[in-house]
């Protein structure tokens, strides 16, 4: 046979050559529009298997039973009271508590800011010293994201003993995960150009760094670390679960106590808080950021803006649909600015004067963070000290202690019992999706602010979900779990909330950055605001909606694999339990596996993304 | 002032005066307009003259400070909701930056544009009916790309999308036709081949065009009419028959000698900077 030059023949009636293209009226089935259709379907089987092994199918059992159950469980019944209304009869502990959380959370973000940045540059393939170097910081930054800070708390609760220290160490650690890789992805994505310059005259590695590289990615390191302080709040606020000190083991003690009123109080406090942080937290994002610098001010906007962090723009007679974003306008003018031409020192600007003001304040809240939670620096280190063998009674374990007997040196962790809570906790995470994603996706056509009807259904649905993302998920979960009972139904109905205020956010934002000229064109032959929200918004915002559904299922099942911590089941309740039985190996095989499997699921998400988008 | 007085006067536009930036910028300053059915009207001028402006006034694209907009019979400045959307059905615009749904084909693209006639919302090629489909490979044909159909629009060359986009329009099946500076983004050739196809399928349909251009000779080869806009204000409005180049460059003259001139959105962006 001979090998010829000329595209194979399609048979005739085939349909899909391109001189066919003229007559057919339905789209080809291309490699592309096959694979998409095979993507779907798995998900699709996946979702329903989901649904079906967590029976949040069962709505007779939600909306029956578990309706009353959760009806008892907030307004009480005749032998018990309900956890409304909340009671706040130690308030000044509350808040002092409170006061600890936030301080736990600075500290770790700042143990995690110091970590990650040196392994930002070991990660980055264009700066790290060593291709060898870059996997082992790549490896340690994937790790440090797939465990929860909630399992990391967990072993640093046995070394260190109940208190704020395994609090912030676990915040710190699985931090690293994120500012590290998002670190890493920006130096990745500078302009080589900067950095060839300094080399070119002679710098040498640090001198690149700092001159060239440096520079690029200071905002967005920054922008990072504000959002993960953020992150970082909420969480700590669930750490005093397992004994990792801050305002949730006033939580625990409560409900320990059955004064459900008393932990409701305590619930509120974690929400106002959490919304005072968020809003801290865009605020310094915006001022380093200088994004929204050029918006135009109006009557509504200072209102909407405290209630959603943002402010209210669309004015379709101010934009025609060609302008260059006004968001780009940066914040420092281009403006000539006077100098002493003697000493040669930059002029203290207001520029400078904000950005030495926030340095300032950042160092004052670091070391206030050092005496709020009184942590000592020498049982850290006692902590870490090396030790062989087998602790004496009475003494603690060291981290590298526990680290040696958490490695498995056999598979008898392997057990059926493992693999269903495993099977449990990834049915729960995308039973949740399935329905919480497009949940949230409804929210979001609501709150962006280009598509939404009008501007107080956009306030008042930034609101709504707002207010859902200050309640911690495993709250909710604990809560339920109080009302409903031990099954999988609680998790997967926290999570779902979780789905939606996190989704409901993200899509709306990415609905924001829709192009306004297709929207424009298609307005214009007529289209209804329906009709024209599916034709061309939905398309230009298809790859951010997968891109983000994706992420969210890889959050929601890492989310579901420490409900179990407060009885939601799953691969969680068996961490827990082999946790506070001493039997480390289990717990290691366990986390083994659940690195696999989340590490999996990352890798067909990113295959899915790079094929499809 | 125009050849086929006799026909129907649909575009009627009164005093129209339009404001910026609460009234730092004068887009439209009493400007009087009436257009007959079937004709095809130019309208040149500068960059920031308020061509742009006045055409968006015309299917509510923008909402006029003072004035009067009739447009088919619709007081354009009432119509809201499905009032509104009839008419926009029945005007159709083209813009310089084509607008069309770059991730969607072709065809939807094409689809899209009979919305109007539609109820609710469609999402895939397959949403719409076969009738529909094969009326809107007809207008693929007609703008010459129906080898086009299911090719990601965002992969077609300018001057290919700027036809799509007119498919679109010619799928509204509308009476009027506005175009924005269609060819703007296009070279020269292209811009003839583009405006080429855009006059022969309106002028097949009777359709009546306005069209802002920068292309004097261009113009001058197909417009009925001409009309000249400068700081807002209609400077020349004259049947295109019989008009010399020269006369129709004195639109173009700056009466500001440090020849500096604008950019017309960027004057309509600066909000209180």
């Amino acid at each position: 046979m001979t090998i010829t030059e000329d595209p194979p023949v399609a048979p005739p009636g085939d349909g899909t050559s391109g001189s066919g293209g003229g007559d057919r009226l339905t789209p080809p089935w291309d490699r592309r529009r096959i694979e998409l259709t095979v993507t779907a379907v798995v998900f699709g089987v996946i979702a329903l298997w989901a649904i079906r092994r967590t029976e949040i199918w069962d709505l007779g059992q939600i909306f029956g039973d578990g309706l009353q159950n959760i009806l008892n469980f907030l307004f009480g019944t005749d032998v018990r009271n309900g956890a409304l209304p909340p009671r706040f009869d130690e308030l000044g502990e509350i808040i002092d508590q409170a006061i600890v959380t936030f301080f736990m959370a600075v500290a770790g973000t700042a143990l995690a800011a110091a970590i990650s940045f040196p392994l930002g540059f070991l990660a980055a393939r264009n700066t790290t010293p060593h291709p060898v170097l870059r996997y082992i910081a790549r490896g340690i930054i994937v790790f440090a994201r797939t465990i929860p800070d909630i399992v990391f708390a967990f072993i640093f609760v046995r070394v260190y003993t109940i208190g704020p220290l395994p609090g912030i160490l676990a915040l710190g650690f699985h931090a690293i995960g994120m500012i590290g890789k998002l670190l890493a992805d920006a130096i990745e994505e500078t302009d080589p150009g900067e950095r060839e310059a300094i080399a070119s005259t002679g710098g040498g590695w640090f001198q690149q760094m700092s001159t060239g590289v440096l520079p690029q990615v200071v905002p967005s390191f920054l922008a990072t670390v504000m959002f993960r302080l953020d992150i970082n709040f909420r969480s700590s606020t669930v750490l005093g679960i397992v004994g990792a000190g801050g305002i949730g083991q006033l939580f625990n003690l409560y409900k320990g106590n059955l004064r459900w009123d008393l932990a409701m109080g305590v619930v509120v406090v974690i929400m106002i808080t959490v919304l005072i942080v968020e809003a801290m937290s865009t605020a310094v994002r915006k001022s380093i950021l200088g994004a929204d610098a050029a918006r135009e001010p109006s009557r509504f906007s200072k209102w909407i803006e405290a209630v959603t962090g943002r402010s209210r723009v669309t004015n379709a007679d101010l934009a025609p649909a060609s302008t260059p974003d006004v968001r780009d306008v940066s914040t420092t003018t281009g403006q000539a600015v006077d100098f002493d031409r003697e000493r040669l020192v930059p002029p203290f600007d207001a520029y400078r004067q904000k950005m030495a003001f926030s340095a300032l304040v950042a160092a004052v809240l670091v070391y206030a963070s050092y005496l709020i939670t009184q942590i000592s620096i020498r049982d850290f280190f006692t902590g870490i000290r090396p030790q062989f063998g087998d602790p004496d009674p009475g003494q603690l374990p060291s981290v590298w202690n526990i680290g040696q007997r958490l490695i498995p040196s056999n598979l008898d962790w392997w057990t059926p019992l493992v693999r269903s809570a495993m099977f449990d906790t990834v049915a729960v995470g995308f039973a949740a999706a399935a329905i919480g994603i497009p949940l949230a996706l409804a929210f979001a056509y609501l709150a962006a602010r280009n598509v939404s009807p009008n501007r107080f259904v956009y306030a008042g649905t930034r609101l709504v979900l707002v207010l859902i993302r200050a309640l911690p998920d495993l709250i909710i979960v604990i809560m339920l779990v109080t009302a409903m009972g031990l099954t999988l139904i609680p998790g997967v109905i926290g999570l779902i909330i979780g789905a939606v205020g996190f989704g409901g956010k993200v899509f709306a934002e990415a609905i924001e950055e829709v192009k306004e000229g297709p929207r424009e064109g298609v307005f214009a032959t007529g289209a209804s605001r329906t009709q024209e929200a599916v034709t061309a918004v939905t398309p230009q915002f298809m790859p951010a909606l997968v891109g983000l559904s994706l992420y969210i299922l890889d959050i929601l099942i890492r989310g579901s694999a420490v409900l179990g911590i407060v009885g939601a089941g799953g691969i969680g309740a068996l961490i827990s339990n082999f946790m506070q039985g001493g039997r480390y190996e289990e717990v290691g095989g366990i986390l083994l596996f659940l690195f696999v499997v989340i590490f999996t699921i990352e890798r067909i998400s990113d295959w899915i993304r790079k094929r499809l988008i | 002032m125009s050849t086929s007085g006799a026909a129907e006067t649909v575009i009627s536009v009164r005093n129209l005066r339009k404001e910026f930036a609460g009234g730092s910028v004068v887009a439209l300053d009493d400007v009087n307009l009436d257009v007959p059915a079937g004709q095809l009207l130019v309208i040149i001028g500068l960059s920031g003259s308020g061509k742009s402006t006045f055409l968006r006034h015309l299917n509510k694209l923008h909402e006029p400070t003072a004035g009067q907009v009739t447009v088919l019979g619709h007081n354009v400045n009432m119509a809201k909701g499905s009032e509104l959307r009839e008419l926009r059905r029945d005007v159709g615009f083209i813009f310089q930056q084509f607008n069309i749904v770059g991730r969607l084909t072709v065809l939807e693209n094409v689809l899209s544009g009979a919305l109007g006639r539609l109820r609710g919302p469609r999402y895939g090629v397959l949403t719409y009916s076969k009738k529909l489909r094969r009326e809107a490979l007809e207008q693929l044909e007609r703008v010459g790309l129906a080898d086009r159909a299911f090719q990601r629009t965002n992969t077609l060359s300018g001057g290919q999308q700027q036809r799509v986009a007119i498919a679109r329009t010619l799928m509204q099946q509308p009476r009027i036709v506005l175009a924005d500076e269609p060819v703007a983004s296009l070279d020269p050739e292209i811009s003839g081949q583009v405006m080429e196809v855009l006059f022969r399928v309106t002028s097949e349909e009777n359709m009546t065009v306005i069209t802002s251009l920068h292309q004097v000779e261009l113009a001058l080869g197909w417009a009925q009419r001409m009309v000249g806009l400068r700081d807002g204000q209609v400077v020349l409005d004259r049947d295109a028959a019989g008009l010399s180049t020269e006369e129709v460059m004195t639109v173009y003259s700056r009466l500001d000698p440090t020849g500096e001139k604008r950019d017309e959105y960027e004057s309509e962006q600066v909000v209180g900077a």
